[in-house]
Order: C-alpha cells, then sequence, then structure tokens
C-alpha cells in the first residue's frame, strides 16, 4: 500500500448467520480526507466500522490502518483512532469531565498533559461550563456531543464517526458537521458513516454507498451524479392508485427510468420541461390525476435511487 | 496505570449510587438495629412492649446464707439469703410474661427437667452464693443450664440474674453487711462514713457481679460477654456475609450493564486489553467488598457493642470473603447472556445460597441444632465466610479461622477461573 492511505479494507465479509452483513467490500481512505460511508438502515455501515475498529473478527478479508493489520496488531490500530459509536456510549453518573479524564486515561495519557488536553476538548465541544455536571443530566445534543470529544483526547490520526448526527437538533448538528470539517482541517483523517445523503455531500472528500452489505458506488460527489447521466427526478403523486400509469409513463419520449415508492411515483428525466407534458397527457389516457409534483436535480438520492430501485432514506 | 482508573472509575459509580449504597450499608443496619430494637428493648426496660415466648425455668437454689447476712425483719415473704432475694425477684408479677419459675431439690435434677424438655433454663445458685457476695474473695458461679435450641432466652434470664445480683443485692446489702461487721467489732461509722463506704462498694461491685454468672449451654458454649451483643453479632455477621456476596455480584454486573450501555465496547476500542478490563473491574469489587465489610463491622462494634474478635481473625476474614464474594459474582454473572438475566442470579444464586450459608445466625449458633445448619452451609461459599466469622467471635484464634480462609481461597480460585474463561471467550 502506498504510504498515504489510511485505511485499506481488502474483500471484507462478515457474515451473522443468514444476513450477509458485510459481504466483500473493498475501500481505500486517504490521508487527510474526509471519507463518507452512505447507506440505509441495516446496510452493514455499523458492521464495517466494527471491523475496522478491532471490535469484530472480519469472517475474511482483511482491514489496514495506518499500515498495521486489525489482525495482528490491533493495538496499534486502536492506538491510532479515536471511534464515536453510534449509539451514545457514556458513563452517565461521572461528569463530562470524569468521563474525559477516564478515557483519556485509556488511551494513555497522564497528569498535566490530559487535564490540559480534557480542558481543550471541552472547548471544542462547548461543555466547559458544564464540565462539572453528570453527563446523565445532559440533553441529547450535549451527550452527543461528548460522545464525540472522547474520540477526540489522545490527537488521533483517524477518526471514525459512526452516524454522529442521528436525532439532534439542527444547531447541533451544524456544530458537530462544522467541528469535522475543523479536525480534518488540523490534519485529521475521517471515516464518517450516515444515511444523510447531504451530510456525505456537504463533508467528503470521497463517498462510497452502502447497500446490504454490498459497496454499489465509490467516487468523489462528481462522479457518482455523472453516474446517474445527469437525469433529473421527478416524484409524482396522484389522487388514486392507478397501476396502469407506470407502464403508460414508461412509454413517454425522454424517460429513463419509472419507480413506484411509497405513495408517489418517481421518473428519471434528461429534460423536465421537455417530458412534464407528456406525462400529464399519459396519465389522463389511462384515467389517472396528477395531485403532486415534486421535481428534483441529480443528487446522492438520485444515485441511491439509480443504482437499487429504492429511495435511500427508506432503506 | 490503566487498570487503576478502571478500578477507581467504578468504585466511583458504585459509591455514587444511592440504590447500591442502600443495599450495602442501609439493609444489614437496619436488620441489625430492627433486632436490636426487638431484644435489646425488651431486655432494657421492665415494661418490655414485645412478647417473647414464655420460659419456663427450674430453680435449683442451694444457697446456703451466711450468717454475716441478715435480712430486716420487715419482709412478708421470709426471705433468708441471696438465693432466695433472686428466685423472688425471678418469679415476680414483672416477670411472668416472660419466664415461669418452678423449683428443683438440687443441680441435677434441675438440668435433667432440661434435658427432658419439662424446662428451658435451669438455674443453679450454688451453696456459697451469699458468701461470695458478702466476702469479696469468694467466687460462687451461678449456673445457667439451658436447652441448645433456645437463643434468646437464656440470654435474657442471665442478664436478669445480673441485674438482681447488680441493683439489688450488691452495694445496700454489702454495706448493711459492713456496717454490721464494723459495729461487731467495736466501731460506730457516722452517717458520711457510711456514705463514702456505699460509694466505695458501688465502684467495686460494679464490674464483679459479670464474674459471678457463667452461661453453659449443654455442650458447654464458650463464655459469652454480653448475650445480647452476642446474638445481635451473629445476626449482624450473617447480615454482612449475606450483603457482602450481593454486592459482589452487583460491581460485577457492572459488566453486564457495561455491555448493555456500549461503554464495553468503546472501552474495547481503545488500547486497553480484556485482562485489564477484567481486573480492574475485579478489583474494583473486591476493595468495594472489603470497604463494606470493615464499614459494617465497625458500625457493629460502635453501635451494637459487638465483638467480633481479634483482628488478624477479621481480617483473614473479611479478605477471604471479599475474595470470594467478588469471584462468585464474577462466575454467576458470566452464566448470564443478558442484562435482563441478573434477577435470576440475585434470586435464586445469591438469595438461596445466601440463606443457606448465613443459617446459623438465626439458630444463635446453639450446637446441636445450628450442628446440621453449620454442615449444609458450608455447600455454599457465604457458610464459609460465616464459619470464618463466628471461628473469630467465638475467640478461637487464627488457627480456627485459617481453614475457613483457605476454603473461601478455594471457592475463590474455582469461580475466578471458570468466571474469567467465560468472559475471555466472550468478549475475544
Ligand atoms: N450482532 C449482530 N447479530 C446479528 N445480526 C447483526 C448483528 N449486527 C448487525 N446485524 C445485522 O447486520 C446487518 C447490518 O447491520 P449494521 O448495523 O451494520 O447496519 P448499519 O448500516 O449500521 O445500519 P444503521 O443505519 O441502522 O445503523 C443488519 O441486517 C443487522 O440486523
Ligand atoms: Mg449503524
Amino acid at each position: 500500500m502506498t504510504t498515504n492511505t489510511s485505511i485499506e479494507v481488502r474483500d471484507l465479509k462478515k457474515y451473522f448467520g443468514p444476513v450477509k452483513a458485510v459481504d466483500g467490500i473493498d475501500f481505500k481512505v486517504q490521508q487527510g480526507e474526509i471519507f463518507s460511508l452512505l447507506g440505509p438502515n441495516g446496510a452493514g455501515k455499523t458492521t464495517t466500522i466494527s471491523m475496522i475498529s478491532c471490535l469484530l473478527q472480519p469472517d475474511s478479508g482483511e482491514v489496514l490502518v495506518m499500515g498495521h493489520s486489525t489482525r495482528s496488531a490491533a493495538q496499534q490500530v486502536k492506538a491510532a483512532i479515536g471511534v464515536v459509536p453510534q449509539e451514545i456510549a457514556l458513563y452517565e453518573d461521572l461528569s463530562a469531565r470524569e468521563n474525559l479524564t477516564f478515557w483519556g486515561k485509556m488511551y494513555g495519557m497522564r497528569g498535566g498533559m490530559l487535564k490540559q488536553r480534557v480542558d481543550e476538548v471541552l472547548e471544542l465541544i462547548g461543555l466547559t461550563e458544564h464540565a462539572a455536571r453528570r453527563s446523565g443530566k445532559f440533553s441529547g445534543g450535549m451527550k452527543r456531543r461528548l460522545n464525540i470529544g472522547i474520540a477526540l483526547l489522545h490527537h488521533p490520526q483517524v477518526i471514525i464517526m459512526d452516524e454522529p448526527t442521528v436525532g439532534i437538533d439542527p444547531q447541533s448538528r451544524r456544530s458537530i458537521l462544522d467541528g469535522v470539517r475543523a479536525l480534518n482541517r488540523e490534519g485529521a483523517t475521517v471515516l464518517y458513516t450516515t444515511h444523510y445523503m447531504e451530510e456525505a455531500e456537504e463533508l467528503s472528500n470521497h463517498i462510497a454507498i452502502m447497500d446490504h452489505g454490498h459497496l454499489i458506488a465509490l467516487g468523489t460527489h462528481a462522479e457518482l451524479i455523472r453516474l446517474v447521466g445527469q437525469q433529473t427526478r421527478i416524484d409524482l403523486t396522484l389522487n388514486a392508485e392507478n397501476p396502469a400509469v407506470l407502464p403508460a409513463w414508461q412509454q413517454v419520449d425522454g424517460v429513463s427510468q419509472v419507480y413506484a415508492e411509497d405513495g408517489h411515483l418517481s421518473v428519471l428525466v434528461n429534460d423536465s420541461n421537455a417530458v412534464l407534458p407528456h406525462l400529464f397527457e399519459a396519465a389522463t389516457t389511462v384515467d389517472a390525476r396528477i395531485t403532486g409534483i415534486d421535481i428534483k436535480e441529480p443528487n446522492l438520492e438520485a444515485v441511491f435511487l439509480h443504482l437499487t430501485g429504492r429511495a435511500l432514506r427508506d432503506g | 496505570m490503566k487498570l487503576l482508573a478502571i478500578t477507581l472509575k467504578d468504585m466511583t459509580r458504585s459509591f455514587r449510587s444511592v440504590f447500591a449504597l442502600a443495599f450495602m450499608f442501609g439493609v444489614p443496619l437496619l436488620v441489625t438495629g430492627m433486632f436490636y430494637l426487638m431484644f435489646g428493648g425488651s431486655v432494657g426496660s421492665e415494661g418490655a412492649a414485645f412478647t417473647l415466648p414464655r420460659t419456663r425455668v427450674v430453680v435449683a437454689d442451694l444457697d446456703e446464707g451466711s450468717p454475716y447476712f441478715q435480712m430486716d425483719g420487715d419482709n412478708a415473704e421470709d426471705l433468708q439469703d441471696m438465693g432466695d432475694i433472686l428466685t423472688h425477684m425471678l418469679s415476680g408479677p414483672q416477670l411472668a410474661e416472660l419466664i415461669e419459675v418452678t423449683f428443683a431439690s438440687d443441680a441435677l435434677s434441675a438440668r435433667a427437667a432440661v434435658d427432658r424438655q419439662e424446662a428451658g433454663i435451669a438455674l443453679v445458685i450454688p451453696a456459697n452464693f451469699t458468701r461470695a457476695m458478702i466476702e469479696p474473695q469468694a467466687v460462687a458461679e451461678v449456673e445457667l443450664y439451658h436447652d441448645p435450641t433456645l437463643t434468646l432466652s437464656p440470654g435474657i434470664v442471665r442478664t436478669l440474674v445480673e441485674r438482681a445480683i447488680d441493683s439489688a443485692a450488691g452495694p445496700k446489702l454489702g454495706l448493711g453487711v459492713i456496717v454490721k461487721q464494723m459495729e461487731a467489732a467495736g466501731l460506730s461509722p457516722d452517717a458520711a462514713q457510711q456514705q463514702s463506704l456505699a460509694m466505695r462498694l458501688i465502684g467495686d461491685t460494679s464490674g464483679a457481679p459479670a464474674e459471678l454468672v457463667t452461661l453453659r449451654a449443654s455442650e458447654g458454649e464458650a463464655p459469652t460477654a454480653d448475650p445480647l451483643a452476642a446474638m445481635l453479632g451473629l445476626i449482624m455477621g450473617g447480615m454482612t456475609v449475606f450483603y457482602a456476596f450481593y454486592t459482589g455480584a452487583t460491581s460485577a454486573q457492572t459488566i453486564m450493564t457495561e455491555q448493555e450501555h456500549g461503554t464495553l465496547q468503546r472501552l474495547f476500542t481503545t488500547p486497553v486489553t480484556i485482562p485489564t478490563v477484567l481486573g480492574g473491574k475485579y478489583l474494583a469489587t473486591g476493595l468495594t467488598v472489603l470497604v463494606q465489610m470493615i464499614v459494617l463491622l465497625v458500625c457493629g462494634r460502635l453501635i451494637f457493642n459487638i465483638r467480633w474478635g481479634a483482628l488478624p481473625e477479621v481480617a483473614l476474614t473479611i479478605l477471604g470473603t471479599a475474595l470470594v464474594a467478588t469471584s462468585m459474582g464474577i462466575f454467576l454473572i458470566s452464566l448470564l447472556k443478558t442484562d435482563k438475566q441478573v434477577g435470576m442470579v440475585f434470586g435464586v444464586g445469591l438469595t438461596i445460597t445466601g440463606m443457606v450459608g448465613i443459617f446459623s445466625a438465626f439458630t444463635g449458633g446453639a450446637p446441636g441444632a445450628s450442628s446440621v445448619a453449620d454442615r449444609f452451609a458450608l455447600f455454599v461459599p457465604q457458610g464459609w465466610s460465616m464459619a470464618a466469622l463466628r471461628a473469630g467471635m467465638d475467640g478461637n484464634g487464627l488457627v480456627a479461622v485459617l481453614p475457613f480462609f483457605l476454603g473461601m481461597l478455594a471457592w475463590s480460585v474455582v469461580f475466578f477461573f471458570i468466571g474469567v474463561r467465560r468472559f475471555s471467550k466472550r468478549f475475544a
């Protein structure tokens, strides 16, 4: 591997009985970049991250972090990474400062250096004023921030974040995303999982889209958009269900794909202006009435839809 | 050091939990306190609110009196000597609810009545009883022979006997005798001299009566200093052992709850090894049990005046208990798959074994009835801890405690290895 690769994943597999949680994936995360793993619920993101952070033994395949194998050099891997788990993992009966101090010690820090770093991290996650309060009494957003802060204590070369913005208010979410970028500017490599495509779009240098244990696409944002050929998605709602409308629209010139997706129908087109009137005409021929239209310019959502025939947010 | 940081963190957490503290210290102290109020109250005050089963006491009053001892002429009951006074007190109306007094002609038939279970207690007042009260050098032995299944009544009767000697007979009668002797010798002390004599006598006799009475069970139990404290000692000792094992499991339970809350997995994403985590937790649990036992035993000593025995014996018992309670906790928790099954460990694993182990606390350590229980108790680790504690209380020395300590050590080793193996497999 080249010296500027932080994480290298080779043909990684993990099955839980019949569930192929991760089914042969390969990717590389370059040093200093933000790499997003985007996928719906159950795609296998957490399972992948668990193997990278030495929590799970892969069934087969290999993970190298900063050149160290998770199999043979787990301690070196663990020392190099800071993991932000998807589920908040704190000691709720300890204060924010006590939590940070304890976890700092687990990373081998001690004394004045530890104390100074705890103060810095408290500042970074905006909890300086609440340092002495028991973390169990914190709001959801504050707990999330502390959950992240713990992973930053030892200045890890690689920060692995598993859906760090789930279930929090937009303000806290904003500050977390800004924080991730700031850490990245300071040199940290970030592996970021999410099922929010906007987050992946905003943050990442590279994005891997994951579904059912497979990587179905990997590239920069622009590269992925190009996959769907600059197509625009039109979501249409009908007054009543009408199975005949799908084949009718499929016949319309300029329509490349038609999908039914809970309650509304999606059509992928190259030029929405040219196609829209014809969609209305086709609907009329099968006695369907269009009651709602939503036009979406190409984004990762469309990429996912294009590749899987399903909407990202619904899994 | 990471291991110690884990220990410190676990201990901070458990000492911050009100629930854990209540279990650790509150409940054992409360239970002992309840017994203290129930029995201590009835012994201490004449009008007992608590009703005890009535005990038959057969008295063999062999007291021959003393030529120097004369009662004032105006007593209606024709009391001749100290033995008469004592029996009169015991059969008085105030005690009628507690004891029923019958008489035997000699010590043998009194004891035989107990052996035939016609009476619970035989009280033998020796021939030199009155003389011993008057002549400072003479020592009389009042014998209390009792049914081994009785735990409480012998203690109560004993206390009554002591009180009788103490309050009624002791200084006042003693003074009368001395004054008579002085007059016989041609001296006539004035009021001030009599008072100072009385004071000196009170001072002299305050400790003496206790030595007059020895409590003897049928099989010859070692004498105990204070029957109430001895009874409370067994109860509090039992409670201490019982709840020490709970603490051993609750702290080990943190492994399960940390897994459930994800902090255990998070620990394993940091450069810390499984043995360090388990070791830190084991140490935290052991130290917590240690703190708990020390606090409880010290409280028992200060509040209830319980004598736990010599320091080395007690220390050995505490150490052994901390080891085995912690290992047993790790073993039991390692059998579980989820946090939800914890109730089973506490219900079946700890409550039942705990009850078996500390059964002797309720039989009062009396031989016979409890010897079967004692043997059963050794099937569970709590029994070994309780036995060690009792050996220390009986004052039989380090040699008596050592086998039980070694037994606890053996239990610990077995539990520890099975428990740690199962945990390591789970997280490997
Ligand atoms: N320990 C396990 N035992 C059995 N099945 C598991 C286990 N962990 C994960 N799975 C299954 O593996 C699949 C992938 O799960 P994973 O948690 O990796 O998905 P994810 O992409 O992180 O989803 P989410 O966005 O919901 O967090 C799911 O079907 C899940 O049910
Ligand atoms: Mg996940």
